[in-house]
């Protein structure tokens, strides 16, 4: 069982209150001097197991009032959870997580693919290798499980239960569909192109075979200087010196999701100062992609190596992460979101293991999580009626007065 | 001002604190109700004369009056004053209980009744007797048809305090043997005792050929257990003390105290005598006009 709010739980110490309250009310007896106790002991022991059941009932009765709401509060899912439990089909290469204490490790880690496009012939410093030594630094604020694989290894099995992918490089996959798929059911994109890189956009599309809505509007391609990069990206990132959309804005945009308004269609996100677009957001069905308008450089090694681009990156992870759940294990919140999902479970159920040598055996994808919070609801005003009904049958006002006999004769 | 008929209610009673004037009232006030009363008749203060008719004791010839009327009169009265009852009242710890701080207890009660009693068997002629019980028979006077002897009664029936403890069948059984005149005998007490040895004590009282009145006298409160919640309800007698929800025990409570009354009232029936169950607040003429019921069975 998931839930939205795991810390609403804390709540759940409330329990000890109606416990409290049964124990004070039984300490708090009166004593009374009283002729006939003969008869209330008797009457005592017989109705004792009916009075203890009573009040057992009704002590369960309020707790479970408490818990219930709590649990209510805490917004349950059932069956989301299971992946958490599946083993990762890719390698991992980094987790944050495994360096935090346990309280800190309680939410659920974001899993993130790095995914080496660079092609075996760059001899080059590897693109994929910073971007994933990046996330083992400490600045990340939410705990990351990083894994690595090839452009080629990427398929369906490897990216079920992903949440954010950093696809870096432009060697195109194999089959497109996985990824397209990926991002269709809440999956995150973040493209980060070869040096130089061509318009963003125009060439997610070309390497991805996505057709985007208003692709033309960077179809002029963008060159940047790569000994400008670093100070540019990162001042255009944290603010104040772009030109049109302030950095505060984007990594808003970023957090809360595109609006309704930008829905297929392009959504600018950074500009240089000379008005270039240094980082562009797309709404790709249920997910999103975002492109870095710049690839990897010679000066990357030491860009890596900044502050910055930590901070970048895992801002980029963070924001693109599906809200409560892996992407594929979320609810579509569209026809087209749902049946992409079970296109990429197919599709991961068909595909043979042993494409993927440096993976394990594919695992069935976990059901949508079912939202528990009606039910409680309900449970909540059933364990409250009964509470009552108990209650008023043992309070004194439902006494009579009992008349002497009536005189005889 | 309070009317008479007032009196009758314990709680106005009550405000008498000298138990020979609280006595005289409750008579007094259950008298003036009686005007148009079947019992009209039986209290000395409404005796009468009638004609002699042959075959009339000549010893009740009023000649007093046959000397001034010349006629021939029988005195009534005279020939109704041959009772000899006994107020037995049950004096033990149980008895001095009320729910009400302040309340009027059992004993208080019994103890007006009893005096009332006495007061209202003296004035008719009937010799009285008492006896007061305890874990025995701890006094008993004689019974005598004279003032001086309400005086006596009325003074001890002031001096109980309810210290005693419970063994009511033991004080029957010692009252059957020194009893040796047939009566009525008038038993006030709660009966908290173990009922099967009390009606051997009553009926030990029935075979010496005496009649029998049992008044019951319970607090409401020991009736329908007017708690609520938890409580530490101890035995003012043997100290044993019971943890309970009185809220819980109440229905079961209430039944069991209703089947101890009827089973005194049952074995007490199947003897040929009366039993009334009472309370603190039921009124003393409920029990008065019972004893005039009786007393008039019985001749």
């Amino acid at each position: 069982m998931n839930f939205s709010d795991r810390a609403m739980l804390v709540a759940l110490v409330a329990l000890v209150i109606p416990l409290a309250i049964h124990l004070l009310y039984r300490r708090r007896a009166r004593h009374v001097v009283f002729p006939t106790a003969r008869f209330a002991e008797r009457a005592h022991q017989a109705s004792m197991g009916r009075m203890w059941v009573k009040r057992a009932v009704l002590l369960g009765l309020r707790m479970a009032v408490v818990g219930l709401l709590v649990l209510a509060l805490a917004g349950p899912r059932l069956g989301g959870g299971a992946l958490e439990q599946q083993p990762a089909s890719a390698s991992e290469v980094s987790s944050t997580s495994e360096t935090r204490p346990p309280a800190k490790a309680a939410p659920r880690p974001i899993r993130i693919l790095v995914v080496d496009g660079a092609g075996e012939a760059d001899a080059r410093v590897r693109s994929a290798d910073l971007v994933v030594a990046a996330f083992a630094g400490p600045e990340a604020t939410a705990p990351k499980q990083v894994a690595r694989c090839r452009a080629d290894e990427a398929g369906p099995a490897v990216l079920v239960e992903r949440d954010v992918v950093f696809w870096v490089g432009d060697q195109a996959p194999k089959d497109v569909r996985p990824l397209e798929e990926f991002t269709a059911c809440g999956g995150g994109l973040v493209w980060i192109p070869a040096d130089p890189a061509p318009a963003p956009e125009a060439a997610l599309a070309a390497f991805l075979g996505i057709r985007f809505d208003g692709t033309e509007a960077v179809a002029a391609g963008v060159t940047i200087d790569p000994a400008a990069y670093t100070s540019d990206l990162v001042a255009a990132f944290e603010g104040g010196t772009s030109g049109d959309l302030s950095a505060p804005v984007f990594r808003r945009r970023l957090l809360l999701g595109p609006s309704p308004a930008s829905h297929g269609r392009r959504a600018q996100g950074i500009r240089f100062r000379d008005g270039r677009e240094a980082i562009v957001e797309q709404q790709a069905g249920d997910g999103r992609i975002v492109a870095l308008a710049v690839g990897p450089a010679p000066c990357w090694g030491d860009l890596a190596g900044r502050s910055e681009f930590v901070v970048l990156m895992h801002s980029f992870a963070e924001a693109m992460r599906p809200v409560a759940q892996p992407a594929l294990a979320r609810p579509a919140a569209s026809p087209r979101g749902g049946q992409a999902r079970r296109g990429l479970t197919a599709i991961a159920a068909a595909e043979k293991p042993t494409a993927y040598p440096s993976t394990p055996a594919p695992v069935e994808p976990a059901p949508p999580g079912t939202d528990l919070t009606g039910w409680l609801v309900l449970a909540l005003a059933v364990a409250v009626a009964g509470e009552s009904v108990l209650a008023a049958l043992q309070s004194p006002t439902g006494r009579e007065a009992v008349e002497p006999p009536p005189e005889g004769r | 001002m309070i009317r008479p008929e007032h009196y009758l209610q314990p709680e106005v009673a009550r405000r008498v604190r000298r138990l020979d004037l609280r006595a005289k009232f409750i008579v007094e006030g259950f008298l003036a109700g009686l005007n148009d009363s079947p019992y009209h008749g039986l209290s000395q203060e409404f005796s009468e004369h009638r004609k002699y008719v042959p075959g009339d004791d000549p010893k009740w010839l009023d000649w007093t009056a046959w000397a001034k009327t010349d006629r021939l009169y029988v005195k009534t009265f005279q020939a109704e004053t041959n009772l000899s009852a006994y107020l037995l009242v049950d004096t033990s710890r149980s008895m001095a209980y009320a729910a009400q701080p302040g309340g009027m207890t059992k004993l208080e009660y019994a103890t007006a009744l009893a005096a009332a009693l006495g007061y209202l068997l003296v004035h008719q002629r009937d010799a009285v007797g008492l006896g007061l019980l305890g874990s025995d028979l701890h006094r008993f006077l004689r019974p005598h048809a004279s003032r001086r002897q309400l005086v006596r009664i009325l003074g001890e029936l002031a001096k109980v305090d309810g210290a005693g403890g419970t063994a009511l069948a033991a004080g029957l059984h010692a009252v059957a043997r020194r009893v040796k005149q047939r009566g009525l005998m008038i038993l006030v007490s709660d009966l908290v005792d173990e009922p099967e040895t009390v009606l051997e004590g009553l009926k030990h009282l029935v075979f010496r050929g005496h009649d029998l009145i049992v008044f019951q006298i319970l607090d409401a409160a020991e009736r329908n257990l007017d708690f609520g919640g938890p409580v530490v309800l101890e035995d003012p007698e043997t100290g044993h003390r019971v943890a309970t929800d009185a809220d819980h025990i109440r229905e079961t409570y209430t039944e069991r105290v209703r089947a101890f009354s009827e089973q005194y009232e049952r074995g007490i029936r199947e003897m040929g005598g009366d039993f009334v169950a009472m309370t603190t607040s039921t009124a003393f003429d409920k029990a008065l006009c019972r004893f005039l019921a009786e007393r008039k069975r019985r001749f």
